[in-house]
């Protein structure tokens, strides 16, 4: 007994070693990333049955421990060192809460893992339902007067199986089972033995579809015991007409689907509800509202995107909808978890515990170097140059804004601020005009005029717009496929490519039928042409109805229609006569036909204006795109139309009214102003104008259901001239290159003014981001490129502490270099788009956006500051600038800020995983994001323990420190590459070969590095 | 060897969790269940339309009227023409609806006819009753003769077109297209409940 007592001992000494952990990393984040890359192309289901919930796998043809395995060892491991070596001393408290967290996440996931079920509702408006399905278990069933008597496995079906039951009469044999069948028809010579609709289906095995929900089960059964009903039968998944069968009064069905699991109470639709952003198809909200059964029991409850319903161990999340019938359905996942508490307690337990572990590092203080770069720094201040190295920076911007007011026949400082909905948000008309000249021109500004002088222009002068060239055609082959010149710069005006568009207009409604993926360069510049040159004509045609039109009236028309003071008609006042002039024409072609010289001089007026009435309507159906005027009728949501829109839609009011004629004396003004460009401005004329334009503000934010639009749109306005998010990254560039010549040179002055620019960034990069907060009235991150830019703001920070502490211009270093390639990386993401964009339904919501995703971007934000500090711990010792004894102090802070970095993304992961919970039904789904995410946790972890364990010290360390930049890279963006899983808002395209060049360059940085010192010290 | 406080801690904290759960997943359901919200904008069609004066074209006794001069009852301000064809068959349901409610409903029917002959000969072809009660008090017909009205004042193009008054004079709703008013369900649901309370 004591023996044996001895050798439990031993052995659980033994599973309580910190080398375990630190072997068992490795396969774990390499389990993480194959299982990860492979769910691309196997699917998500099947990869996470082949990896992530299985004992053994296989990665190619090499075996490899699956996911339960190397959790079950982590989870022994960590429980014996908690249950013996965790001794409750102050010091050490953080560290053991952290692992007693994590044990109660493992278990909360292992209790998950074997008793979590999940399923889905289907609910038609107006109807109850209490059976929910299995999103994946298919079963072979047989129905007894609707009730289910038997059912088996779709694991277990295969040919040959024989079965019968008591519950039933009759004997089945299956024929044929497939998982996934393809459906085809049944040759002549095997239709005699079946029956039913089996005669002319016939049912074959194919390839696994990658989503699993897809696969189409199904099997061909022989029936006996039946007498004449005897035969052979089909059915599968979602068959409509199942087979059924008769006897002594009893109706049976054979049904294949998904395993139906009873509820003990029902759920009755009320209403479903999609709200869209204004003037989108973009989702903004989905909501359900039921009425709950239970036994005597009812009452209401109302379920939305992040607002589950729970009850009964049952929780119910806003899943999908279907509204294109004539019934509403929605859809609702439905979870029965019983262990879903664990990862809220563990979540709490471990976030504190590792905050309580950082206070207890970071207090007592840790020593910081004063010198580690030569002695150059921080002797004086040259303010001088600071101020004109930033005062030119500041002007830069401002140059073009200058150059406007020149450019514009009248001033367009207010006319800019003006509100349009677009893209499911109301902007100034600055930002709607940068947008669509971004398109056409690939810049927001043309070389002699503003954005907004140019919407200006195309709005209320489109003649003259149309010659203006601003379609910056790159594509030699569109250009001579056009006949267009060839130009230094090559840009054409409307006029000269309308030709071409024309021509080319079959090939283009060919080419949009087809996938964009599968296009050449040459084809999708043809339809991109198409695409701006139709978003152009619509901008120009916008105002049609109220510009003055070149018509001749004939005389019995032209008393009739009333002018306006400088004696033009526009189409809203032929619009008055428009029934009669049609009437008349009607009688004209009645009485002689279509020939028009029968016609007399007048009644050929008359058909040619009835004409060109139709054809000025015609050409503005569907112009929907200068949504100005907010609908006095729809307010919930409240709809904002174009002006053709709201007359061919009936949405008119005396507001609309009102409104179109401010806008309608905008344009007079204009054109009178450009008509009179020879002449000084006129002063009634610019009153006039700044007049119509305050009224057209007034008007139309009175109208608005959005209030504090005024001065939102004016700080857009502010924010789109300033440009801060590219000042401050020029700023840190500048910052950057300066330090190097300070450094190279010895030159204190400049190396101090590479610090106070470099503060200077971070100030105007504060603004920047503190404007978006405002302008979107949300958290400042929810897309990609406002993650980017807040990442680098907060390595920006980071960096500043690191200086304030060190005094040695490292902090500006990584800083200026962090924030600067993380600014020119956003370029990437806001060319030709608006980065203020509206969010997906799942992501509208204040408080996730608050907590787990800047939790997270504040994770990354300390890795990358760590990394690229490693980067200078590499390169001094590289370089033989320090010894690696001297550098203690430094890499001291450097696990400080990668304890740190740890500290965020575990409780970022953790939250992202209770979001998860709140908006899908499950805390952890092994989905791409969130496996991304994990990756950086345990890369963080595995560098931990390996420093406490001492399996990696010094340059290893140092190196691994340094390739969190490519972690990071991978988890934040490359997982959105794969364009999989449940993260689907954040997916993009095209960076496949730029994170491959950055990896293989960190590759060869960080060991050229390593090689370097390695020599060095030999 | 094995540390029974860290064990006892887990356990307690296991257990703890998982009576968590149940606790919270078998409780009653809420016996005074929370009023699902709904969402509420400003009103804005609840506004005022804009003065202006008109007559009856038939009748003498009814010029330069107003709105104002139907304040208390629900005003129909209808726009329609002869040449529409749902106009045609909208238009004696107006009438009877006007003759149905004449305390309580005013029709002010906006013709966008360009002669008052047209207007006169599509009243003609209407039964004899008809074409009386179209003569009630409650029942204006205007020719806005220049589409000052219709067009210029309401913006309204597509016919037919009703812009619905409350009993305050306040704009409440636009129908666009034409609607069966004799319908019971349609006139609860445009005019509201407070047509049949009264």
């Amino acid at each position: 007994m004591e023996k044996l007592k001895n050798s439990l001992s031993r052995l659980a000494l033994r599973l309580a070693r910190p080398d375990i952990l630190f072997w068992l990393m490795p396969f774990l984040m390499i389990l993480l990333v194959v299982g990860t890359v492979a769910q691309k192309e196997m699917g998500l289901y099947a990869a996470h049955q082949k990896y992530f919930s299985s004992f053994i796998t296989t990665i190619g043809f090499i075996p490899f421990p699956g996911g339960y395995t190397l959790m079950s060892i982590f989870f022994v491991n960590l429980l014996m060192k908690f249950l013996i070596f965790s001794e409750w001393k102050w010091q050490k408290s953080g560290i053991i809460i952290t692992h007693l967290g994590i044990l109660l996440l493992v278990v909360g996931g292992a209790f998950t893992a074997v008793s979590a079920k999940e399923g889905y509702l289907v609910i038609p408006e107006g109807e109850t339902k209490s059976i929910v399905q299995d999103y994946h278990q298919r079963q072979l069933m047989v129905l007894k007067n609707d009730t289910i008597v038997f059912r088996i496995n779709h694991q277990d079906l295969k040919n040959g199986l024989r079965l019968s039951d008591p519950a039933f009469p009759f004997e089945l044999e299956i024929l044929t089972y497939c998982f996934n069948c393809q459906i085809s028809k049944r040759p002549a010579e095997d239709q005699e033995a079946f029956k039913g609709p089996g005669q002319f289906m016939k049912l074959s095995a194919q390839k696994y579809e990658k989503d699993h929900e897809q696969n189409l089960t199904g099997v061909e059964f022989a029936l006996t015991g039946l007498g004449e009903q005897d035969g052979h039968y089909v059915t599968f998944d979602k068959f409509p007409k199942p087979p059924t069968f008769q006897n002594n009064g009893d109706t049976y069905t054979i049904l294949m689907g998904r395993e139906q699991r009873p509820l003990d109470f029902s759920l009755t639709l009320i209403d479903f509800k999609k709200t869209d952003h204004a003037g989108t198809d973009m989702a903004k909200a989905y909501q359900s509202t039921l009425q709950i059964q239970d036994q005597d029991q009812s009452w209401p409850v109302k379920i939305e995107m992040n607002e589950p319903f729970r009850y009964k161990g049952y929780t119910f999340y806003q899943s999908s909808f279907d509204d294109s019938g004539e019934k509403v359905f929605t859809v609702l996942s439905v979870v029965e978890n019983h262990g879903r508490l664990f990862p809220y307690l563990a979540s709490l337990i471990v976030a504190l515990g590792l905050m309580l572990h950082l206070i207890l590092r970071l207090y007592p203080k840790i020593s910081f170097p004063k010198e580690i770069f030569p002695k150059v720094i921080f002797k004086g201040k040259n303010l001088s140059l600071l101020v004109v190295l930033g005062a030119s920076i500041f002007a830069w911007p401002q140059m073009g804004k200058a150059q406007e007011f020149y450019q514009s026949p009248l001033p367009l400082a207010n006319f800019q601020t003006l509100p349009i909905l677009h893209d499911g948000r109301i902007k100034p008309l600055d930002s709607f005009a940068r947008v669509h000249l971004d398109r056409f021109y690939h810049k927001d500004y043309l070389p002699d005029q503003s954005a907004s002088a140019w919407l200006a222009e195309a709005l209320f002068d489109p003649i003259q717009s149309a010659s203006r060239p601003v379609f910056r055609i790159e594509n030699e082959n569109l250009r001579h496929q056009f006949g267009l010149e060839e130009r230094k710069i090559p840009l054409y005006s409307f006029v000269e490519i309308s030709e071409g568009l024309s021509q080319s207009l079959p090939d283009a409604n060919q080419l949009v039928q087809l996938d964009r993926d599968t296009l050449t360069e040459d084809q999708k510049a043809l339809l991109d042409i198409h695409e701006n040159g139709i978003l152009y004509t619509q901008i120009l045609r916008s105002f049609s109805l109220i510009l003055p039109l070149n018509v001749d009236l004939p005389a019995p028309w032209d008393k009739n229609v009333p002018r306006s003071e400088d004696g033009f008609i526009n189409y809203l006042d032929l619009k008055k006569i428009e029934q009669d002039v049609f009437q008349a024409t009607q009688k004209i072609i009645k009485a002689k036909g279509e020939n028009l010289d029968r016609y007399t001089e007048q009644e050929r007026q008359t058909a040619s204006l009835a004409f060109q009435l139709k054809i000025l309507q015609e050409s503005a159906s569907s112009n929907e795109l200068l949504r100005i005027l907010p609908s006095q009728w729809d307010t919930k949501p409240q709809e904002w139309l174009s002006p053709w829109a709201l007359l061919q839609d009936g949405k008119g009011s005396p507001n609309s009214a009102q409104l179109l004629t401010h806008w309608q004396e905008l344009a007079r003004l204009w054109q009178v102003s450009v008509n009179d460009s020879d002449k000084p401005l006129n002063a009634t004329n610019l009153q006039k104008w700044n007049e119509q334009i305050e009224s057209v503000r007034s008007q139309t934010l009175a109208q608005s259901v959005e209030t504090d639009l005024s001065w939102r749109l004016q700080l857009e306005v502010f924010y789109n001239h300033l440009h801060p998010i590219e000042i401050s990254t020029t700023l840190y560039i500048v910052a950057f290159v300066l330090l190097l010549i300070g450094l190279g040179f010895q030159q204190k002055k400049i190396s101090t003014a590479s610090f106070f620019i470099f503060i200077a960034g971070i100030a105007v990069h504060t603004l920047g981001i503190g404007s978006r907060m405002v302008i979107l009235e949300r958290p400042p991150v929810s897309t990609l490129y406002e993650s980017i830019i807040f990442v680098s703001w907060i390595a920006g920070l980071v960096a500043w502490w690191i200086e304030n502490k060190l005094k040695n211009t490292v902090g500006i270093f990584i800083g200026s270099l962090t924030c600067a390639f993380l600014g020119a990386l956003s370029f990437t993401f806001s060319q030709g788009e608006d980065t203020f964009s509206m969010l997906s339904a799942v992501l509208n919501t204040q408080f996730w956006l608050a907590t787990h995703v800047l939790t997270i971007t504040l994770g990354y934000g300390w890795c990358l500051v760590a990394a690229i500090m490693a980067h200078v711990v590499l390169f001094l010792v590289a370089f033989g600038r320090k010894a690696e004894a001297e550098l203690s102090s430094l890499t001291e802070i450097l696990h400080t800020v990668s304890l740190i970095a740890l500290l965020f993304t575990t409780i970022g992961t953790i939250l992202g995983g209770i979001w998860a919970d709140q908006s899908w039904g499950r805390f952890w789904g092994w989905d791409p994001k969130e496996n991304g995410a994990l990756l950086i946790v345990l890369w963080l972890v595995w560098l931990q323990h390996g420093k406490l364990s001492h399996h990696i010290e010094g340059l290893w360390l140092w190196a691994g420190y340094a390739f969190l930049t490519v972690i990071v890279a991978v988890a934040w963006i490359g997982v959105n590459l794969l364009g999989v899983g449940l993260h689907s808002y954040g997916f993009i395209e095209g960076l496949y070969w730029g994170l491959a060049g950055f990896t293989l360059f960190e590759i060869l940085v960080i060991s050229g590095l390593i090689l370097k010192a390695k020599r060095l010290k030999k | 060897m094995i540390k029974r406080k860290n064990l006892i801690l887990m356990l307690i904290l296991m257990m703890a969790t998982i009576g968590l759960t149940f606790w919270y997943d078998f409780q009653k359901p809420p016996l005074q269940p929370h009023a699902i919200e709904t969402a509420s904008s400003q009103n804005l069609r609840a506004q005022k339309p804009p003065e202006f004066s008109f007559a009856d074209y038939r009748a003498k006794s009814r010029t330069d009227l107003n709105l104002n001069a139907f304040k208390g009852r629900l005003v129909l301000l209808h726009f329609w023409a002869t040449w529409c064809a749902p106009c045609v068959i909208e238009f004696p349901k107006l009438i009877e609806l006007a003759n149905l409610y004449p305390d309580d409903i005013a029709v002010i029917a906006v013709s966008t006819d360009s002669t008052t002959d047209i207007i006169d000969q599509f009243l003609k072809k209407f039964p004899e009753d008809i074409q009386q009660k179209s003569k009630n008090a409650n029942f204006i017909v205007v020719w806005d003769k220049d589409k000052k009205i219709s067009q210029d004042l309401f913006q309204t193009i597509r016919l037919p077109e009703t812009i619905i008054l409350n009993r305050e004079g306040f704009m409440q709703e636009k129908i666009i297209g034409d609607l069966d008013w004799l319908d019971a369900d349609i006139q609860k649901k445009t005019l509201g409940l407070s047509l049949t309370l009264r």
